[in-house]
């Protein structure tokens, strides 16, 4: 009876080992989609009039949730403490948090080196590149993503198996 | 020396640049900091002679990238909201203070949409002159209401700083309601609706509106007992300010001219005679460095 529990805790924990994996790659693509609509809504507003860039932070925070609305409220508050230092450094630093593949982060990047730079149609035209890129890293990140999911899944249900005949 | 005016202008240089104007500033009472990319800070005495900024006996290093930086922090990282007024020439800082900006411009559809690339940058220092207006006060303001106004004198004698000042005053001793129409932000400095430069408690103040349409704006919409205006320039701001004047509301304003009978000679500051709008000018006159104004009637037209 012992060794069935233990080998049901294994099979568990190998299977929500893999979940887990599984999950964290899908909350990297969440994010990443809430960044690209966030990025999509700023150029959005830049077009509808002239708002300052604090304003635009805080509407990009409110449109999206966990580590994305952070990630602006964080750049908002930076620029009202932080009175001698660029947004692309803030932008950068906040960044950070993100954990973004790389690609995802120089795109992500160029965008904060643009936001209140240059006029609106400027920045417009810089956000849009910006978003799109990160688009295109998105699609691709999540074909990976259902490929490598299953693999996990798989070969946490092996090592699960595994493990399982090894204690019986 | 504490100068809360330069510590105020240089709140927008980068921090190893404001330090070093600061301390420099320690030594006298500079009207502007500029700074040019690739050759560094200067200031500016009251005599206009440039100083340059050393550091270590080296001309103080100043970049492009510096230079974008001083606006970035100016705007607060809003170009997109301060564009507008870049294209006055200048941007209008906290404390009054403006700043102006040369570079490589973008042009699109024939007018200038921001800049490309900075090549150098000014900060004027605002610095008010209260009571600049005090030996023309009691003649603009006489008994019940004030005359309708002209001040007069060539470029850089001091015209807005002494409409500021008859605004001030006006406000202060006779508590009227007062309309100003700042169409560059020259004269109250509006930093977040709130006067950068003194124009008195009751002077409601309309920024960044063209003149004449801000003097009918503010004529229907503040219900003002005097209106002032710098600059009239246009034909526009002629009919506005007769507009204002048939309404029975007195007007304050500015031209260039040296004096009346240059005032005659050109086609809309004589249309402005005739109808009469005025009651007197202020003229402001300047010898060395001594600045003085004094009013003279105008003959009755009725």
């Amino acid at each position: 009876m012992q060794k069935l529990i233990g080998g049901g805790l294994v099979v568990l924990a190998c299977m929500g080992g893999a979940l887990h994996l599984t999950w964290q790659r899908r909350e990297g693509l969440r994010t990443l989609e809430q960044l690209i609509a966030a990025l999509l809504l700023i150029e959005r507003e830049l077009g509808r009039g002239e708002p300052d860039t604090a304003t635009l932070l805080e509407l990009a925070a409110q449109s999206v949730t966990g580590p994305a609305s952070r990630f602006f409220c964080s750049v908002r508050e930076g620029l009202n403490r932080n009175a001698e230092w660029p947004l692309a450094a803030l932008w950068r630093e906040a960044g950070e948090a993100l954990a973004l593949p790389p690609a995802a982060k120089t795109a992500f990047d160029a965008a904060g080196q643009i936001l209140g730079r240059y006029d609106a149609r400027e920045q417009r035209k810089g956000l849009h590149a910006a978003a799109q890129t990160l688009q295109e890293v998105f699609q691709s990140a999540k074909e990976e993503e259902k490929q490598t999911s299953r693999l996990t899944l798989a070969l946490g249900s092996c090592a699960a198996v595994f493990l399982l005949v090894l204690l019986l | 020396m504490n100068d809360t005016a330069l510590e105020q202008a240089a709140a927008c240089l980068p921090r190893e640049l404001r330090l070093a104007a600061l301390a420099k500033g320690e030594r006298g009472r500079y009207e502007e900091i500029r700074l040019r990319a690739g050759r560094g800070m200067f200031l500016t005495g009251a005599d206009g002679r440039e100083e340059q900024v050393l550091l270590g006996g080296e001309a103080l290093p100043v970049s492009a990238d510096d230079l974008s930086l001083v606006v970035e922090l100016a705007t607060r990282a809003s170009y997109q909201s301060a564009a507008e007024k870049l294209k006055s020439g200048f941007l209008p800082l906290k404390g009054g203070h403006r700043l102006g900006l040369c570079g490589t411009v973008t042009v699109r559809e024939g007018s200038i949409t921001g800049f490309r690339e900075l090549s150098s940058l000014a900060i004027r220092i605002a610095r008010p002159v209260n009571g600049f207006a005090e030996p023309v006060v009691a003649q603009v303001y006489q008994g019940e209401r004030p005359s309708s106004t002209l001040i007069l004198s060539p470029p850089g004698y001091g015209k807005t700083t002494l409409l500021r000042d008859l605004v001030r005053l006006i406000s202060l001793r006779c508590h009227l309601r007062i309309g100003l129409a700042d169409e560059r932000g020259e004269v109250a400095a509006l930093w977040k609706g709130v006067p950068q430069l003194d124009v008195g408690p009751t002077t409601d103040v309309l920024d960044g509106c063209p003149k004449a349409q801000g003097l009918m704006q503010l004529l229907r919409g503040m219900g003002p007992q005097l209106l002032a205006a710098d600059e009239i320039t246009a034909p526009e701001d002629v009919a506005a300010l007769s507009s204002a004047a048939n309404c029975g509301v007195a007007v304050l304003a500015t031209a260039h001219a040296a004096g009346v009978e240059e005032l005659e000679q050109r086609p809309l500051y004589r249309e402005l005679l005739e109808q009469g709008i005025f009651q007197q000018v202020c003229i402001l006159r300047r010898e060395g460095q001594r600045r003085s104004c004094a009013v003279e009637a105008l003959p009755c037209k009725s």
